[in-house]
């Protein structure tokens, strides 16, 4: 290898970092195409986790698989105030600072039980958490669910959608006729 | 070169003009094409082909990548048009956004625009209750604005003629306020609705609760299926357009229509931006029409010409139709057209529960519901206000998702939907009254950018309505008590005018060429040749949806010209 080429792929390196956010060197990106957000591949991983706690996969796709977490980045991304999306960030990146001084160990490196125990107890606990700490969890829940309950595998196995129902509608039948879920 | 020229003005000459090719203009182009006129139909906006140009028809809701949400961006820039239901992501692209049409609000006015081949036609609620002898007679009853010169006798056959093209479902309920018409099977009313009409039936005298008649085929009739259109699927999703043609618009009916006779030729990307006048013949000669893209001008021709602009773009074209015969705007002779403008005050909801019926429910999707016609002041004067309100209603129970728990209980719960409360809700529509301070007019200085003046609004609620609202706020309570429904909310927006999209008036029928712009044909008092049929030519509002109405004053005045307009 000659020297002008090592030169050339080390000044490469260092601008590549440079773009980086500043918690440090951190090679992994966020794996879709953000407007406004400037996402790791880190915090990626972190709404991942939460949707899987907020939804798991059992045998069928939890909001992780249907890629609600990546959803909720783009509702957080495209249609919260810039004011929110302040707010919304500052609250992510304490998010494991803050549960590991509250349940002495930070949401990531606990167990997929000690997760569902920790966000259980942050639902019980909204009022007195910092600001920015419940819109970061309150939004995430909400566009998780949403992102689940509006993804293709809900809409096409859990609860079909359909798109031409047909001349169907009925004002008035008995209950006990309700197609079972 | 002189043959050239009058080569030229040949090819630019018509039988027929339409402005506009809306929800009017549709259908004075099929009514003027029908009768063998050669018409040149001109659209502001870009072509929107029957299916070809719906292209958020057959997604998915997954398929939207905000799930039908408009992203904060679009809506900061966009506040007017954002305020609109319909405003959403499968819909915007119908829609003009706030900062490409500027204008004047000399008031908040919310004015919601289409500018695209079929217009608001795409969009629109669909609901189509005719106009009865109560409504028309209203303005000389109650000593507002002027008498109308028709009376509902005049109207109905024309309401039967586009009823029955249009494909209208709805019962035959026999209510003198609310005239029967030509009909389609309804579409069903639920157990709750039922109960309220007959709690309200047997607590009052002349109050009705009916199924809304609306523009939806429900059993197709051979004049749709020939139009290439069928029975409504009840997707509910009519703002993407239907490419079943299962409700009734421009693009699905009257504009392939016409086009099928040979004789209409559809110019979109044209703005109008006056309407010529030639002092030596006393009529109006043709259109001068700026190309949207190119910016250049041209010239058409025609003895006819509708204008079907949509109630305040017609306005500004007939204001900005300056001579030396009419230097304040086209048959302004008497300095009031662009005056009187009125609309529908949709301020008003009330919602409910009702926990009867709980072993039975609803089932399948509805594109409509129901209807309370006008029981205010209609066979006298009975309160402190004049004139009254119409209002949706609807009674109906979902599916309820319940996002409470975490982990599996909440998918467990997500996937088990079950049946929430009935939950009832209406609307009301007020008859504004129209009022000379209520106007729109050209702004003095600004331009849009095809060198148009902007259009400056000033529309305001006044106390009449304020009283109104408030009486709908005390009798449906009272109606929704009787009927035993419970958490009874009501609820005020304040929104601005406009919001309603039922903006009316600016160039009054009437019968005195002193008092209004428009006579009993709707040929401009003092330019016979030519006729407005839109929104603007509405001498009060009443309280029903007006589009059957522009329909069938449109249909009416072309048969009217075809056969007395000499070219």
């Amino acid at each position: 290898m000659n020297r002008r080429l090592v030169l050339k792929q080390l000044a490469m390196a260092t601008a590549g970092a440079m773009l980086l956010p500043a918690c440090g060197v951190d090679p992994k990106k966020v794996s879709i195409a953000l407007n406004h957000l400037n996402i790791t591949g880190d915090e990626e991983d972190l709404l991942a986790d939460i949707a899987d706690t907020i939804i798991p996969a059992t045998n069928t796709p939890g909001a992780k698989t249907v890629g609600a977490h990546l959803f909720t980045l783009v509702m957080v991304d495209d249609c919260l105030s810039k004011e929110e999306q302040e707010k919304y960030l500052s609250g992510m990146r304490s998010f494991n600072d803050k549960t590991k001084e509250l349940y002495g160990k930070s949401f990531t490196k606990a167990s997929p039980e000690d997760r569902l125990q920790q966000l259980t107890s942050l639902e019980k606990d909204a009022e007195k958490l910092p600001e920015d700490l419940k819109t970061f969890y309150s939004r995430t829940r909400q566009f998780v669910v949403q992102g689940y309950t509006q993804s293709q595998h809900f809409l096409t196995d859990i609860k079909p959608y359909q798109l031409v129902p047909g001349p169907h509608f009925k004002g008035c039948i008995p209950v006990t006729e309700q197609n079972p879920a | 070169m002189a043959n050239l020229n009058i080569d030229s003005v040949k090819e630019r000459t018509y039988d027929a003009i339409v402005i506009g090719s809306g929800i009017s203009g549709g259908w004075s182009a099929k009514e003027l094409t029908e009768r063998g006129l050669k018409t040149l139909v001109l659209e502001r906006g870009r072509d929107v082909k029957h299916n070809v140009d719906y292209p958020t028809t057959n997604m998915m809701p997954w398929e939207f990548k905000h799930r039908g949400q408009i992203p904060q961006e679009i809506q900061d820039a966009n506040p007017v048009v954002s305020r609109c239901y319909a405003f959403r992501e499968d819909a915007m692209h119908f829609f003009v956004k706030d900062n490409d049409h500027p204008y004047v609000q000399e008031k908040p006015f919310d004015w919601i625009r289409g500018y695209q081949v079929g217009g608001k036609s795409l969009l629109w609620a669909r609901q189509t209750q005719r106009w009865s002898e109560f409504d028309f007679e209203g303005p000389k009853r109650d000593g507002f604005a002027v008498d109308w010169p028709i009376r509902y006798k005049d109207l109905a056959p024309w309401y039967s003629h586009v009823e029955k093209f249009a494909g209208i479902s709805g019962n035959k309920d026999g209510i003198p306020e609310l005239p029967d018409g030509e009909f389609l099977p309804p579409i069903e009313l639920t157990c709750v609705e039922k109960h309220f009409k007959e709690q309200v039936a047997k607590y009052y005298q002349n109050r009705h609760v009916i199924m809304a008649r609306c523009a939806h085929i429900t059993e197709p009739q051979p004049i749709h299926l020939q139009q290439g259109r069928t029975q409504c699927q009840h997707r509910t999703l009519c703002q993407r357009g239907c490419p079943f043609g299962g409700y009734f618009s421009s693009n699905s009916s009257t504009l392939p229509w016409a086009a099928r006779t040979g004789k209409m030729t559809l110019r979109p990307n044209s703005v109008v931006h006056s309407i010529i006048y030639d002092e030596t013949k006393g009529k109006a000669t043709g259109v001068q029409v700026i190309d949207a893209l190119t910016k250049e001008t041209v010239e058409y021709y025609a003895p006819i010409i509708f204008v079907n602009a949509a109630a305040l773009n017609t306005n500004l074209i007939l204001l900005n139709s300056k001579s030396n015969r009419f230097p304040n705007g086209l048959g302004n002779d008497n300095g009031l057209l662009g005056k009187y403008v009125a609309f529908h005050n949709y301020r008003a909801r009330i919602s409910a529960e009702y926990d009867g019926f709980m072993d039975s429910m609803t089932k399948g999707r509805r594109p409509t519901g129901g209807y309370i016609p006008r029981f205010r002041n209609v066979y006298k004067q009975e309160t402190d206000f004049l004139r009254g309100y119409a209002a949706g209603f609807g009674a109906e129970r979902y599916n309820e998702m319940d996002h409470d728990g975490l982990g599996t209980s909440l998918k467990d719960k997500l996937a088990q939907t079950k049946l929430g409360p009935w939950r009832v809700g209406s609307h009301m529509m007020g008859e504004t009254i129209p009022k000379e301070t209520n106007y729109v007019a050209l702004d003095p200085t600004q331009k849009d950018e095809w060198g148009m003046p902007r259009l400056k609004i000033s529309i305001d609620y006044d106390n009449n309505d304020e009283k109104m609202v408030a009486d709908f706020f005390e009798q449906l309570t009272e109606m929704y008590t009787k009927a035993g429904f419970t958490n009874i909310q009501t609820f005020d927006s304040k929104q601005a005018p406009g919001l309603d999209i039922h903006e009316m008036g600016g160039v009054r029928m009437g019968r005195d060429p002193k008092t209004s712009l428009l006579n009993e044909w709707n040929q401009l008092h003092a330019c016979k040749n030519v006729f407005v049929t839109d929104g603007a030519c509405m001498t009060s509002t009443s309280t029903q949806n007006p589009s059957l109405t522009y329909m069938a004053f449109s249909a009416r005045s072309v048969d009217y010209a075809v056969k007395n307009v000499k070219a």
